[in-house]
């Protein structure tokens, strides 16, 4: 991991198709390394959100290039495609929870359709994680009779689980469930140190009040594009 | 937790998946077409062969037919002829005087006309007279016989070939009355010629039919002419006709009465040699019996019948014009012409099927060709990559600064070494002390891609291994666990990860093993062992330069540990070395600003081994007693499952105290790991040790204990549940800063501790 130089996540002046994305149609660059972190204040969840279907390949292009892990969105097969997107880990600001299944069939289906990884183990490691997201296991009710908390700290759990490649969390922690913080950036750290790329989305910015870490930059989502943001200690 | 994808998008080679499924599909499908078409080809052309082979067949059967038509009237051609020129030349009476006209005419055609078997001569007074061939014991003679009436006696007259009378003889005549025979009576039916049934001669076993017509004589009486014709001649003709190979004709009357043909004799012995009972048998004769159904209905013509699965061509013509009433039936089997349309497909298919069998063989050549290519050009493309793998990791390794300065680290050696032997570990393992121990100086997992470095074998231990190893030979094994001097080795070190082979490279300096890379589970250890030796080689200036470094340093301030050394551990309830008591004054409850506290955290103490773990546990711990009060620690306290070391409680700074517990980690930790490798457990604990505040007073009363918690005691339990791996000891920023100089480090990383935030820690890994 040390030596791989191609970046996790990058946008080469990648202007999505308005009528699909709903973005604002001007050209996006970034370039997202191995183990570093990309905090984006946005107002709009909904803009958070269709910016993270940009950077995973779900919004066509008019121009420009998406590449996740040094590959073309573009370029790639289907079933490819569908492969990389099982490296990302992502927060939904919509939850995209079924309903009907309970909350850790949820959790693991991502690593249960993707990889051959033994149930067993997969359930281990969620159970693992979930334990140091707080909650005292994993949760099998169904996500809708979760509090709000609880399904905040699921979520994180999911995005986590399988050691992805690029995390793409939007507004994985908010002030009302501030106490999972602790949990949450010991997780985020390591998932970093292991070369993850992440890109964390938040309404509220004071939230990184004090996440200082190597490596991490600030922006501001707004209509005119990603702005660098001065960065408040 | 590794990750096993099923699609790997990153997988170059998934691309050619497809184009290599074609390669190998294609030349199969080209096959399967190929023979395909060939089947088709050959059924095609054979039913067009077979079609007009039987269209031929049933050409040349009509001409058989027209034929054999033919050849039955010119066989009963005879009788109508005969009894027209009768009719002119036998008008003399019918006397007892020997009709010299009709015998001599009789003999004639006797003579002349074989099918012809005896004329009668009768009128209708009751004369008769009657030739025939002589038998056999007169050759080519004549029979004469003469109805005496008045005598009631056949006279029979044998002539010889010459006309010599040879012998005279009389028969009973048993009131024999021409008059009353069917032929007779017949004639007068038809009198220009009617034909009667035809009867049997048991006798002779023949079949004879009788043409017979009317003649008026001159002295006005009516004679009747009769010729009999046997019927076994032309069955004999019938049989003697080919048709096809086994073609077969009968001539039968529309009752389906055998007249003549194929089984003539069987089916008339059968029957008894009763003309009525001579039917065709649906068993024996099917086709026929069928033909005459067919020809029933439809009249004559041309017919296949299937009978016993082979299909017949049959043939059916009225003999009307000939007899009325005969109907000739031809079969053949269709095989008989069709077969070698049959066979020639038969040969065209397994000729085609040789070709099939060729194009097989050229495409699996071809197949295999291209697998071949594939799998060269992967080959080639493998080695490439090697040799550019190879030359990048030298490239980096000399591009490395510092690289053989042994103050800075260098983990791209253990990296590149595990990536290019494809190794799951690879290990740089120093000699240090004397040659009395083995340090590992970096040790890195590739499946966890983690630094680890610290732990310590000792010389005792590892008796047979170590001389091995000062051989100064690449010691090598695919089982590590059932080689003598290598099992002791497998159970302390390769057990963590599992690993059964194992290779090892001696690090040798001026003659002189200094130290050893260990490759764990190297898939091809082998093509990499020249860079393996160079890696080796410069591990071997590192240590060596190392061994200088610590030879030259002094090692510091030792005295103030002698002074330390007065302190004596005490035992009481709760601890196995309880906190120092030097006065009251010196335990006082409050805040202390630098305890060193370590804990050792034991997990998996719930394992389901049958390993008696009361008994080991028993001699840990005292094992660890000894150490504790060796080294002189402030208190040691046994909690479940973890050990709770305090190394001193001052209010003053005192930094002694921290290489106190520091020196009886080290020493626990290597008690631990021989003493579980044992007992074959698994040697999983962890160690944390940090130094800072923390609370301290003495509670309860009677016994009081002294407690210790706060930040200090919490950081290192932190440590502990956080080591990166099992028996490591993970240290804070403080602790490092305090031991920095008698310690050997190793930085794991930035993390985030909920207590402290953001902070650095460090895996202790052996003394300097």
């Amino acid at each position: 991991m040390s030596d791989d130089l191609s970046a996790v996540l990058e946008l080469r002046e990648a202007l999505p198709v308005f009528e699909e994305s709903g973005l604002a149609s001007i050209p996006y660059s970034l370039r997202l390394m191995p183990g570093d972190c990309l905090l984006i204040a946005c107002r709009d969840p909904l803009r958070a959100t269709r910016f993270a279907d940009l950077c995973s390949g779900l919004t066509p292009l008019v121009s420009g290039h998406a590449l996740c892990l040094g590959l073309d969105w573009e370029k790639l097969a289907e079933t490819r495609a569908w492969a990389l997107r099982g490296r990302i880990g992502r927060v939904m600001q919509q939850g995209a929870w079924i309903d009907l299944f309970g909350t850790d069939l949820n959790i693991l289906v991502q690593q249960l359709h993707h990889t051959r990884t033994p149930t067993q183990d997969l359930v281990d490691e969620a159970t693992a994680l979930a334990r140091r997201f707080g909650l005292p296991g994993l949760p099998s009710l169904a996500p809708g009779r979760l509090s709000k908390a609880d399904r905040a700290k699921a979520a994180c759990v999911r995005a986590f689980l399988g050691e992805p490649r690029l995390l793409l969390l939007e507004d994985p922690v908010e002030q009302e469930n501030a106490d999972m913080m602790t949990a949450f950036l010991a997780e985020l750290t390591a998932a970093r140190e292991r070369g993850c790329g992440v890109i964390w989305f938040s309404r509220e910015p004071e939230l990184w009040h004090g996440y200082n870490a190597m490596g991490t930059q600030r922006f501001r989502l707004l209509d005119e594009g990603l702005m660098p943001m001065k960065q408040v200690v | 937790m590794p990750v096993s994808e099923i699609i790997d998008p990153a997988d170059p080679e998934a691309e050619t998946r497809r184009r290599r499924l074609i390669e190998l599909v294609a030349p199969i499908l080209g096959v399967v077409l190929v023979i395909v078409v060939i089947v088709i080809v050959t059924l095609h052309s054979y039913h067009k062969t077979r079609n007009g082979v039987i269209s031929l067949s049933q050409d040349l059967l009509s001409e058989e037919q027209k034929n054999i038509t033919q050849e039955v009237s010119d066989y009963l051609a005879p009788a109508p002829a005969t009894a027209i020129v009768a009719r002119d030349l036998l008008t003399d009476p019918v006397t007892d005087e020997p009709p010299r006209v009709f015998l001599a005419y009789g003999a004639s055609m006797l003579r002349n006309v074989t099918q012809v078997e005896s004329f009668y001569l009768a009128d209708d007074r009751g004369s008769f007279w009657f030739i025939d061939r002589a038998p056999e014991a007169i050759s080519d003679g004549m029979e004469w016989v003469h109805l005496l009436r008045d005598k009631n006696v056949f006279r029979h007259w044998y002539y010889d070939k010459g006309g010599k009378l040879v012998r005279v003889m009389d028969t009973p005549g048993k009131d024999y009355d021409p008059r009353q025979r069917p032929w007779y009576k017949g004639a007068f039916e038809h009198p220009d010629l009617n034909w009667s049934d035809p009867y049997p001669t048991v006798a002779t076993e023949q079949l004879i039919v009788t043409a017979a017509s009317v003649l008026h004589t001159s002295d006005g009486h009516q004679a009747v002419f009769a010729i009999n014709i046997s019927l076994n001649r032309l069955t004999d003709f019938l049989a003697a006709i080919k048709i096809g190979k086994s073609g077969k004709a009968v001539v039968v009357d529309k009752e389906g009465r055998m007249i003549a043909g194929n089984n003539l004799l069987d089916v008339a012995r059968k029957a008894d040699w009763q003309f009525d009972k001579m039917l065709l048998d649906p068993q024996t004769q099917p086709v026929f019996t069928r033909a005459l159904s067919l020809f029933h209905i439809y009249g004559a013509g041309v017919h296949l019948i299937k009978a016993h699965d082979t299909q017949y061509v049959t043939i059916m013509a009225s003999l009307h014009k000939i007899r009325p009433g005969w109907v000739l039936l031809l079969n053949a089997p269709e095989d008989d012409f069709a077969a070698f349309a049959a066979a020639a497909g038969r040969q065209g298919l397994l000729f085609s099927l040789v070709i099939v069998v060729l194009a097989a063989l050229l495409a699996g050549f071809l197949v295999r060709q291209n697998r071949r290519t594939e799998r060269l050009r992967r080959q080639i493309g493998f080695e490439r990559a090697q040799v550019k793998a190879e030359s990048r990791a030298l490239n980096a390794m000399a591009g490395t600064p510092h690289l053989l300065d042994p103050t800075q680290d260098a983990p791209l050696l253990t990296q590149r070494l595990a990536e290019l032997a494809k190794a799951r570990r690879v290990g740089f393992w120093r000699s240090v002390g004397d040659d009395e121990r083995l340090l590992c100086e970096d040790s890195y997992d590739s499946a966890t891609e983690a630094h680890s470095a610290g732990m310590e074998l000792s010389h005792s231990d590892l008796k047979n291994f170590f001389t091995q190893l000062m051989a100064g030979e690449v010691i090598e094994s695919d089982h590590a666990a059932s080689q003598e001097g290598l099992r002791t080795f497998q159970r302390m070190v390769m057990a963590q990860i599992g690993s059964k082979s194992v290779y090892i490279q001696p690090i040798l300096a001026r003659g002189l093993v200094i130290g050893m890379v260990v490759l764990e589970d190297a898939i091809r250890p082998h093509a990499v062992s020249h860079i393996i030796a160079i890696v080796a080689e410069v591990a071997a200036i590192r240590f060596a330069a190392m061994r200088e470094d610590e030879s030259s340093t002094a090692k510091p301030a030792p005295q103030r540990r002698e002074e330390s050394a007065s302190i004596k551990a005490r035992l009481s309830e709760g601890f196995i070395a309880a906190p120092e008591r030097r006065g009251a004054g010196e335990l006082a409850s409050g805040q202390y600003a630098m305890v060193p506290v370590a804990t050792v955290l034991f997990q998996d103490s719930t394992t389901e081994s049958d390993v008696a773990l009361i008994p080991i546990v028993q001699d840990l711990v005292e094992k660890f007693q000894e150490v504790v009060q060796q080294q002189n620690l402030f208190s040691a306290q046994v909690l479940g499952s973890r050990l709770v070391l305090i190394g001193g409680c001052s209010q003053e700074p005192d930094p002694e105290a921290a290489r106190r517990v520091a020196d009886a980690l080290l020493a626990l930790r290597e008690l631990a790991l021989i003493t579980l490798s044992d007992a074959d457990l698994t040697p999983n604990f962890r160690i944390g040790l940090d130094v800072g505040r923390a609370f301290g007073a003495t509670l309860g009363k009677e016994p009081e204990v002294f407690n210790v918690w706060g930040e200090a005691p919490q950081t290192s339990e932190l440590l502990a549940v956080s080591a990166p791996d099992a028996g490591t000891i993970q240290v804070s920023e403080a602790a490092h800063a305090l031991l920095r100089d008698f310690y050997l480090f190793r930085p794991r990383g930035m993390f985030y501790l909920p207590a402290l935030g953001i902070t650095n820690t460090y895996v202790l890994a052996a003394r300097r």
